[in-house]
């Protein structure tokens, strides 16, 4: 279809006009990039403007290539990121970071030109290349399989015997005693077998433990694994080779048997650590949902549970999920109330929604179960941070009204309700006691009036 | 055909990783051949114009490089399609050549006249060398460009238009070197689109109006000729 000349340019062209002229060397002669540009007036200035701006921002390329800064992710990184190794929503920060890194940014063109040209087909000449090789011999490629794997095939064949050949007394002898052997062997093994199953979710648990303790990147614990300081990470996601070994094997083990094992509670529960460990968080409570589901009152699948949804609350900002995480926590402690992982994930997630309190109570119990260990000595810091908050809330905030001028209503309703927990605490810790004092102490008036003035 | 003939790529890469079975390796090595000769010829190219024999040694190289430390490469590949093995086998055979041409440069200058690894360093920005007036103006023009361009992305995938808007203008990628990297999840005429937006509403707050794109409608054609 002819294009008519009169049409003004719409955004699709005047994006494609501009790609084309900026990398065009010298000035730009709008008539002569498009007939119509000729003719309007109106799209020559929009274009003429768009124009000197893009010059005026392509003068701000740098032609250096610094040196790599503290956060500029390794190398490889770019070569991952052009061949799509990574997940986009991994992949956008690392990208971000080489747009305004002159060290980076260089590397991922370099990385993004390379690819392109990896992608592109082959050549004939390049087949015939490639097939002309020794390594294109299916020989070369069963000898370099066997290499792999280490096994031998078997020998040269041999002609073989008549079956009545084998039938001598000593043939027989050994052929029973090798039936013998071959059910004793088999028996072992079939029992062997069933306790290297049931070992193997155990296995897997200590190959989680051991991941998080190389590489802490979860506030929260996880059951079995030692300390570890946490390790914010910093910078563009880190490369698909830099997960820790034991994780990369407890996933092995974990697709292996969850494909035969699907609904086995002790894998899922496996499944979900690895996914928190790798970061995919809807993916560990969906796991955990079904554990539970099979196991309805677990505390390690509840507390499992819990750390998924604040890990999805954190990087989501799901207020909802920071609830949950509290609430599932609760249910754990109440099924062992002075379970240590417990105690020390419920005090950080009670941080989190400021309960600050409730996180100071759960970082002292935590401290009668375990004073000693380098998870204590975190609490501690934790305990410590918490009270500073405290203090600095109680310091700015206005002092509660004394029972005295509540009972004179110094103060409306509605302001009271709004510090009610407050009123509620010192009602509870302070004025009941000076009500009703204990022995023949004598009653304060005010704080009877107060808690009258309560109850209204 | 073995029953692995008929497994998925990804399925046969698990397979190949959690297995020791032979007849696994020799479909592996079938099926991928040409994806892992065509990378390691044309990144040799950047370095020689390799010979046959050397062409067969990288690509045994990067067969053997996936099966280091217990198959650790191939465990960690995480398909994020069905086509990815593809790209994770290029990436695997490029590194491979790569890392080998540079150690073998490395030789041949010998010890002494290696090249320095850089190590990472901790810029700081107040002893950087400024004095070059051109050098911070220009900085200064970058800064307030970036300041606009935050305001004026606000909002859902702030983050992405702002990689693509440097990459382009910064980085000077084109709109389709963009658009090849996959998690801008783009078409260069999607690349093309987004720049030009950026560009107007950056040259109305330049002018100090804040006007939407103007280009015009088609229906009101006429009215915008030759005025």
């Amino acid at each position: 279809l002819e294009r008519n000349p009169n049409e003004h340019i719409g955004p699709a062209e005047l994006a494609r006009l501009l790609e084309e002229s900026r990398w065009r060397t010298g000035s730009v002669d709008a008539a002569e990039t498009h007939p119509h540009l000729a003719a309007c007036t109106s799209c020559r200035q929009q274009f003429d403007e768009l124009l000197a701006l893009d010059r005026q921002l392509k003068n701000t390329i740098s032609g250096d290539s610094p040196s790599p800064h503290g956060d500029c992710p390794g190398n490889d990184v770019w070569r991952e990121v052009a061949g799509g190794l990574t997940r986009p929503d991994e992949t956008l920060a690392p990208v971000e970071h080489a747009s305004r890194c002159d060290h980076c940014g260089p590397l991922l063109r370099e990385a993004v030109a390379e690819f392109a040209e990896l992608n592109r087909d082959l050549t004939e000449a390049e087949q015939t290349q490639i097939a002309s090789l020794e390594s294109a011999s299916a020989d070369w490629q069963q000898r370099l399989a066997r290499r792999i794997t280490g096994t031998q095939h078997s020998g040269p064949d041999q002609e073989p015997k008549a079956w009545w050949q084998w039938l001598s007394v000593p043939r027989l002898a050994m052929a029973g005693a090798s039936l013998l052997a071959v059910i004793v062997v088999g028996s072992w093994a079939v029992v062997h077998r069933y306790q290297v199953y049931r070992n193997q979710p155990a296995a897997a648990e200590r190959l989680l433990a051991r991941a998080y303790t190389e590489k802490r990147t979860l506030e929260p614990r996880i059951a079995g694994a030692a300390y570890a300081p946490l390790r914010v990470s910093r910078g563009p996601a880190a490369s698909f080779t830099s997960r820790p070994a034991p994780l990369l094997k407890a996933e092995a083990l974990i697709a292996s048997q969850l494909e035969s094992h699907p609904d086995d509670p002790a894998w899922l529960q496996a499944e979900a650590q690895a996914d928190l460990l790798e970061g995919k968080y809807d993916a560990a409570v969906e796991a955990l949902r079904r554990a539970l589901e099979l196991v309805p009152h677990s505390p390690a699948f509840l507390t499992d549970l819990a750390t998924a949804y604040f890990q999805r609350a954190q990087q989501e900002d799901r207020k909802d999920d920071f609830g949950a995480a509290y609430e599932y926590l609760s249910q754990a402690l109440k099924l062992q109330p002075d379970d240590p992982v417990a105690l020390f994930n419920r005090a950080i997630v009670a941080e989190d929604l400021f309960l600050y309190q409730q996180a100071l109570d759960d970082c002292d119990h935590y401290l009668r179960v375990d004073s000693s260990s380098q998870w204590a000595e975190e609490t501690r810091n934790r305990a410590n941070s918490v009270r500073k908050k405290l203090k600095d809330h109680e310091s700015k905030a206005t002092p509660l009204l004394s029972p005295a001028q509540i009972a004179a209503g110094a103060m409306p309703p509605s302001e009271i309700d709004q510090r009610i927990e407050e009123y509620l605490h010192e009602a509870v810790r302070s004025w009941l006691p000076q009500a009703f004092p204990e022995g023949h102490s004598q009653a304060n008036a005010d704080a009877l009036q107060a808690l009258f003035f309560w109850r209204s | 055909l073995t029953p692995y003939a008929e497994l998925s790529p990804s399925e046969l890469v698990r397979a190949c990783a959690c297995s020791q079975d032979g007849e696994a390796w020799v479909e592996f090595i079938r099926r991928f051949h040409v994806v892992i000769a065509a990378a390691v010829l044309r990144t040799s190219r950047h370095w020689v114009e390799p010979s046959r024999p050397q062409l067969d040694d990288l690509i045994q190289d990067t067969y053997l490089k996936l099966c280091e430390n217990d198959y650790r490469l191939l465990r960690s590949f995480r398909p994020q399609c069905e086509g990815s093995i593809y790209g994770f086998l290029k990436v695997v055979a490029a590194n491979v050549v790569h890392d080998r041409f540079k150690a073998a440069l490395a030789v041949k200058r010998g010890a002494g006249q290696t090249e320095a690894i850089a190590e990472p360093i901790q810029v700081d920005p107040k002893t950087t060398d400024d004095s070059n007036f051109e050098a911070v103006n220009q900085r200064l023009r970058l800064q307030q460009v970036d300041r606009i361009l935050t305001e004026v992305t606000k909002g859902k995938d702030q983050e992405r238009k702002r990689a693509i808007f440097w990459l382009r203008h910064r980085q000077g990628l084109t709109a389709s070197e963009i658009a090849a990297i996959p998690s801008i999840g783009l078409t260069t005429e999607g690349v093309e689109s987004v720049l030009m937006r950026l560009t107007i509403m950056i040259r109305g707050h330049v002018l100090g109006t804040k006007h939407e794109v103007k280009v015009l409608k088609r229906q009101n054609r006429s009215k915008g000729l030759g005025s």
